[in-house]
């Protein structure tokens, strides 16, 4: 291809003044010798302007130009401004989809919680079931404790011991309180140290308050009666109160002699499946969903929560289209003076990413606030994990549905630009 | 010559058959030459204004733009040459409708790279030369039609280019305004070294233009019944 470079003084390659109509001001050049290539570095009167020229030797045989631009939004956030009214209204139907996802995240999480930390804080790294054909239950489960020998001649299975799990009715004055009992050995790695043999049994002080129990205040359990000792953290099991007992007493007042529901391993990651005949092992955390109602609770909100998502990203996504097919005559125009497509595209991503920020600020801060306020009285967890993660997604899947809606800015013709008036 | 197209040939598809929109065209427009392209309806002339501008490629022929080859151009380098090296007036004006007067012409510095702030004196200058000092925060719908062109011309001259492209800048305008618009363009031409290729069907405003070039079926021609006495 034949190229001028226009006026200059010298050639391209001794020259140190050159000068060209496009290019008023020379003031850098480096030579790619083994590419043949020159790149000539000018200024325009107010900006950095790259100019490469491929080189054959002799004469220049082909050349490409680069503006360096910065990421500043010129056109975007201008109109962004002058439609603040469409934007404002947009930002707060997506900011109302924020707060909901992160009051529906606190809440998911905090059922989560009020379901499963008893299991979560159990000093184990496996829990054995029985094998009954239809998955891991901790309902369901049996176990003979003098099977626990099998377990702990394992290799790899550093500790084992037997936990005894069953709802029961705690009696204390006038109050029945439903709680669920958990049983293990005192003095096994399961254990609260406060347990005995005594006839102790181990409550947490948020229940305590609310019995007004203290220590070594009587209270029934099938007809048996324990004194009370108090621990200041506490955790749940299928939504209610978790109370430890020593295991024998568990076996005498539940029936269950000999047995206990699950052995709790202390493991390497190796251990899995069958080892043994008749019981399956899971790591600690895949056991969630051996408790009756978790997978099903915890299903439900996490569909919803993901249902809140697609519908942020469909609620970008219509109003950037929207959008998009309104300014299709000012896109044309914006070409025809010179902007690229990638330009376009960087300017209408950064309005969708400012409204999708603003509206999950808004959002977020408001639905950590209502958390605050109402975890004491319902379960909710406000953290990173329910609230900045959350956000981070739906920010993410916003840009996506964004960035389908502008895509026809790359089918929008410049030559639209004349001929026609607006 | 700044401006050069050089046996230019453009086709489009018509159902079965090829409609040839210009026919081996030549156009050759010096720096500071203000040149009319006229003709009717479907004579070629917008076609000739964008391929020019970069906007078509040619089937055939060549186009040059101050000095340099543009007609194997990517269409990113067209993109670039046209942010640096061409100014636009578009037909009924096309102003950007959220830009108040001056962001129009930082927008299109914005466009070339530059930096809008640091010229952001030149913009409001140049749009005081226009007679638009007190237009300068105005948005378009609250300018008359003149104003609105004067600011899309001051948009198309902000990067200081070597081409002006103006297409139909009358058509909206009365007859008076439509003069006062004509007579800008040339005293800008002839000031600022630009070469200026003017679309028009409107041969009542041709005094003030150096060349006049007219079209029919996709080939130019120059009819000396209407060439300006004195500058051929």
């Amino acid at each position: 291809m034949p190229v001028h470079l226009g006026r200059g003084n010298g050639s391209l390659f001794n020259g140190t003044t050159q000068q060209h109509d496009a290019f008023p001001v020379l003031v850098n050049r480096s030579v790619d010798s083994s590419a043949n290539r020159m790149i000539l570095m000018t200024h325009q009167p107010v900006d950095v302007f790259l100019m490469v020229v491929i080189h054959d030797g002799h004469k220049a045989i082909n050349h490409r130009f680069f503006n360096h631009k910065g990421v500043e939004m010129f056109v975007g956030l201008r109109d962004l401004w002058f439609a603040r009214g469409r934007f404002a209204l947009m930002t707060t139907v997506v900011a109302l989809v924020a707060l909901l996802v992160v009051m529906l995240s606190g809440l998911t999480a905090g059922l989560a919680a009020d379901n499963v930390s008893a299991i979560e804080h159990l000093e184990a790294t496996h829990i054995v079931f029985q094998d009954s054909g239809d998955g891991p239950s901790y309902d369901q489960s049996r176990l003979r404790t003098h099977d626990i020998e099998q377990w702990t001649q394992l290799p790899g299975v550093t500790a084992a011991t037997p936990l005894g799990i069953s709802r029961a009715t705690m009696t204390a004055g006038d109050s029945s309180i439903p709680v669920v009992l958990f049983a293990a050995e005192t003095g096994t790695f399961l254990a609260p140290s406060q347990l005995g043999t005594d006839g102790t049994v181990v409550i947490p002080s948020a229940l305590a308050d609310r019995h007004q129990l203290s220590t070594n205040d009587r209270l029934t359990i099938s007809d048996s009666t324990f004194a009370v000792s108090i621990v200041p953290s506490g955790h749940s099991f299928s939504h209610s109160p978790v109370v430890w007992m020593d295991l024998h007493d568990w076996q005498q007042i539940t029936g269950n002699d000999g047995s206990a529901t699950v052995f709790a391993l202390q493991a390497d990651s190796g251990i899995d499946g069958q080892p043994i005949k008749g019981s399956v092992v899971k790591p600690l955390n895949d056991t969630f969903s051996a408790i009756g109602s978790f997978p099903a609770e915890n299903g439900s909100l996490q569909m919803i929560r993901g249902f809140l998502l697609v519908i942020s990203a469909l609620v970008i996504g219509a109003f950037f289209t929207v959008w998009t097919i309104q300014r299709r005559h000012d896109v044309a125009v914006l070409k025809a003076m010179g902007a690229s497509t990638r330009y376009l595209l960087a300017d209408a991503l950064g309005q969708a990413l400012i409204v999708l920020t603003a509206s999950a600020l808004i959002g977020g801060i408001t639905g950590f606030m209502i958390g605050e306020l109402v975890s004491g009285s319902v379960p909710f967890v406000s953290d990173v994990a329910t609230t900045v993660y959350p956000l981070l997604i739906m920010v993410a899947i916003g840009l996506l549905g964004a960035a389908l809606a502008i895509r026809s800015i790359t089918k929008v013709d410049p030559l639209t630009a004349l001929g026609g008036s607006k | 010559m700044t401006l050069k197209l050089d046996n230019i040939t453009l086709t489009y598809p018509d159902g079965d058959h090829t409609l040839t929109a210009l026919d081996h065209v030549d156009l050759n427009v010096e720096r500071g030459e203000f040149a009319a392209v006229v003709g009717p309806s479907g004579s070629g002339k917008s076609s000739l204004l964008a391929v020019a501008g970069t906007l078509l490629r040619p089937q055939s022929g060549s186009v040059v733009l101050g000095g340099v080859d543009v007609t194997d151009l990517s269409d990113g380098q067209r993109t670039l040459v046209r942010a640096n090296k061409i100014g636009f007036v578009f037909q009924g004006v096309n102003l950007l409708g959220a830009l108040t007067a001056t962001d129009q012409l930082l927008a299109s510095v914005h466009l070339s790279g530059g930096r809008p702030r640091a010229r952001r004196h030149d913009a409001i200058a140049l749009l005081t030369s226009l007679g638009l000092g007190a237009r300068l925060d105005r948005r378009p719908h609250q300018l008359s039609g003149g104003e609105r062109q004067r600011v899309g011309i001051a948009r198309a001259l902000i990067n200081d280019p070597d081409i002006l492209l103006v297409d139909e800048p009358t058509s909206a305008l009365d007859h008076e305004r439509g003069t006062q618009i004509v007579d800008l363009l040339a005293e800008l031409t002839h000031d600022r070294g630009v070469a200026t290729v003017m679309v028009t069907h409107d041969v009542s405003q041709l005094d003030r233009v150096d060349t006049i070039h007219e079209m029919s079926d996709g080939s130019v021609m120059i009819p000396a019944s209407l060439v300006p006495s004195g500058r051929m």
